[in-house]
């Protein structure tokens, strides 16, 4: 089941508490991490440098993306830099990594063949100002979110949603807000689990 | 900054007041200054609710002048909670208004021969001390809007609220905020309950007609605090992600780290994070306070405004914006998820005078203990309330969590030398845990929390690949601790004085123009190192050894969800913190 949204004014971070509870992707597993995030997600290399200071795979903390393979059902939470000596810890290639050596990812680069090239769900979460650089696009390229997580932020922002919304499409038909809200919107898709979710500008 | 303040409670004719030239103290600030004055005139044997305990207020070195950041306040004493020396320091107006009134230090001493309350009124004229005991019991906020009404509303004041009166170990010494709300605490080790065993309740600053402190070289200090003020603007942690999101931004990363402690450190992780994360704070503050309202300073000249107002459902103002600390020790610890519920917590602790980290890892060792659920929101306000009365069960609860562990026989209590544990359980995070383990003041994140070390190149190049490391870092990060909290500088310019040398180079700058002496990196280091060195001190003469330097066992017992990790850092390991 899919959800796309229309929405005015490059406004989109409504939706991006969604990416603090984790969203869904297809994507290739079996590269290494940074190839998952510049090449499938289109992320510049200069912001996987600079800006993106905490990378944690599966809880653990990551120092270098190219050394890491993705398998299916990963976690990836990124995140911009922190504040104080916690932040300062969980910083990539930070002097303080050792502080947490318990729960680094040093490497596990694996032989090709042992984890091969497919497209598998990756959970990720995006942190702080991260959300606002990176949430965007992914709302753009679609997401799957699960419905318990939509439905929250439907109850608690329905009025700025609908302000913002020029166009919705469940499952490809067009619905006409005014006669048909988020609520029924919800009724159609509760019982699924995940809905694809689709934000464009 | 040329005179201490000496108030002599325990004089026959009531308070005596003595101000004194700084002598031996000339030029030192903030934390300097009060663990300097603790150790070299309180005994160290004695009872910290006792006559021969002294309650030390000192601003810091910088504080009162242009320099940007100079807000914070130090306050210290023998500790009720640990038993050993204590600083606490805390943002607010306190340091500004003191430190252009000329006062380095206020030094409480003696004890009351009565249980008159008082009050203290500083101003250019002098001190006037009067009784105060129509003040008795009153909440902070309470008492601030009554001093209000009668001093008006520019002062400056420093206050406990009903737990110091009750000389609780948990109790805080209250700081007015720029909006005369007591929202600013130095929160840890009781020191509220040293100032109400001094008999004070409030004391009053009105620097009302006196200006900034003058830097001695003006050219020089203004420069380096345009070039101190551009670093911490350009930097993406105090220029960005503080004011946007406050120190609440950490709760999602720590908690996907898995070092989020959760329903009293019994696991890593917190199923509600995203409801109460610093991304959810904000948005919540800004759509029921306006755009902007995650956004404040605490103090005047502080320019990364990490703080925020948080406005209940109806509007009103509840409380400043709640620490990740505080989110962390009333929400996750606790098992609770309700923003709301963590602010009405936040609030209470601020009125009774209450240390938020101290009372959320307390009501989570009673939860364990059965007094109430995890995740139970009522229960816990209940329980904070029973603090504020004084119940039999309050004034156990208002002694901290390893009071409250004992008297419950819980084993599970996250403390060192009796002091709450903060927001990173140390076994995920192990290099923060030998700072828990080894800090003079308990576990403490603050006190290696200068994330300097290295610019300041104090104890040599550590490898950060080696894991002995972690003992070398922690040493390095607490002697810089030790030196920002003498500067008054807030410890959240730490970032940016990491990353850019010339920021680095502006404080040293700011430091030296201000004084007029020639002062250097090594100078700050020296500084830092000798602060700890009398902390030691005094902590060695007051019994402490090393078996004071452990965690608690259960932290090498229990494996810690989601990564099944241990406390590995070997005891020996431990001792050598201070071996230097």
């Amino acid at each position: 089941m899919s959800l796309q949204l229309l929405v005015y004014h490059n406004n989109s971070a409504v939706f991006f508490p969604l990416f603090v509870h984790g969203v869904e992707l297809n994507l290739q597993t079996g590269g290494t991490l940074q190839e998952l995030l510049c090449d499938q997600l289109a992320i510049a290399p200069r912001i996987l440098e600079d800006r993106l200071q905490t990378i944690m795979l599966n809880g653990k903390a990551v120092d270098d993306p190219g050394n890491i393979i993705v398998q299916p059902n990963d976690t990836l939470a990124l995140s911009a830099a922190m504040p104080g000596l916690a932040g300062a810890i969980m910083r990539k290639k930070g002097r303080y990594a050792v502080l947490r050596s318990q729960i680094n990812l040093s490497g596990n680069c694996r032989e090709p063949q042992d984890s091969p090239i497919m497209k598998n769900r990756i959970t990720i979460k995006l942190f702080n100002l991260i959300t606002r650089e990176l949430g965007p696009q992914l709302l753009d390229r679609g997401v799957f979110v699960k419905t318990a997580n939509l439905q929250e932020m439907f109850q608690k922002r329905c009025l700025s949603i609908k302000k913002d919304c020029s166009q919705v499409l469940l499952n490809k038909k067009r619905i006409v807000l005014k006669k048909f809200g988020f609520k029924q919107i919800m009724e159609k898709i509760k019982k699924q689990e995940y809905i694809f979710l689709q934000v464009k500008t | 900054m040329d005179k201490i303040l000496r108030i002599n409670m325990g004089g026959l004719k009531g308070p005596e007041v003595a101000i004194d030239t700084l002598g031996d103290y000339a030029g030192l600030g903030g934390r300097a200054m009060t663990s300097t004055i603790v150790a070299g005139e309180v005994p160290p044997l004695c009872h910290p609710l006792g006559k021969n305990n002294k309650l030390v207020i000192a601003p810091g070195m910088l504080s009162g002048s242009a320099a940007v950041m100079s807000g914070r306040i130090s306050v210290g004493c023998k500790s009720p909670l640990t038993g050993g020396i204590k600083e606490a320091n805390s943002g607010g107006q306190g340091a500004q208004v003191l430190a252009r009134l000329g006062y380095a230090a206020i030094i409480l001493e003696g004890k009351p021969l009565d249980d008159t309350l008082y009050k203290i009124i500083i101003n250019q004229n002098g001190v006037t001390i009067t009784p105060a005991n129509e003040l008795k019991m009153l909440g902070n906020y309470d008492l601030v809007s009554i001093i209000n009404k009668e001093y008006g509303a520019k002062v400056a004041c420093i206050s406990i609220g009903p737990a110091g009166e009750m000389k609780m170990s948990a109790a805080t010494v209250a700081f007015t905020d720029m909006e005369q709300r007591p929202t600013r605490h130095a929160g840890r080790g009781g020191v509220g309950a040293v100032m109400g065993a001094k008999g004070v309740k409030i004391i009053i600053m009105d620097d009302a007609g006196l200006k900034m402190r003058a830097p001695a070289d003006l050219e020089k200090f203004r420069i380096a605090n345009k070039l101190f003020s551009e670093g911490l603007k350009k930097h993406s942690v105090t220029g960005e992600g503080l004011p946007t999101f406050g120190t609440n931004v950490l709760t999602g990363v720590i908690n996907e780290a898995g070092a989020f402690p959760t329903n009293n450190f019994s696991t890593g992780r917190f199923e509600g994070a995203a409801k109460i994360s610093g991304e959810a704070l904000a948005e919540l503050e800004n759509s029921r306070g306006g755009e902007g309202s995650a956004t404040h300073g605490c103090h005047k000249g502080c320019i990364i405004r990490c703080s925020g107002t948080f406005t209940d459902k109806e509007g009103n103002f509840l409380t400043k914006q709640p620490e990740y600390e505080t989110v962390w020790a009333h929400g996750a610890n606790c098992g609770i998820d309700d923003l709301d519920t963590i602010a009405m917590l936040d609030r209470m602790d601020d009125d009774f005078g209450l240390d938020t980290i101290e009372m959320g890892a307390t009501i989570g060792v009673a939860m364990e203990a059965g007094l109430a659920e995890f995740g139970d929101s009522k229960a816990a306000i209940n329980l904070v309330k029973e603090v504020g009365k004084g119940t039999p069960l309050g004034r156990i609860l208002g002694n901290g969590a390893a009071v409250t562990g004992q008297v419950f026989g819980v084993e599970r209590v996250p403390v060192v030398k009796k002091q709450s544990m903060p927001a990173y359980d140390p076994r995920a995070v192990q290099g923060i845990a030998v700072t828990y383990a080894t800090s003079p003041m308990g576990a403490d994140h603050t006190a290696g929390y200068a994330v300097t070390a290295n610019i300041l190149g104090v104890g040599g190049n550590v490898d950060p690949l080696k894991p002995e490391g972690q003992v070398e870092l922690s040493r390095n990060l607490q002697i810089a601790t030790a030196a920002i909290d003498s500067t008054g500088m807030c410890l959240f310019i730490a970032f940016a004085i990491l990353d850019q040398p010339e920021t680095f180079q502006a404080l040293v700058d700011l430091i030296g123009s201000f004084s007029g002496q020639k002062f250097t990196a090594d100078d700050l280091t020296a500084l830092g190192k000798s602060v700890l060195e009398k902390e030691i001190d005094f902590n060695i003469r007051a019994g402490f050894t090393a078996k004071d330097d452990r965690l608690p066992e259960f932290f090498s017992d229990e494996p810690l969800a989601p990564h099944d990790v241990v406390f590995k850092v070997s005891d020996e390991e431990l001792d050598q913190v201070f071996n230097w």
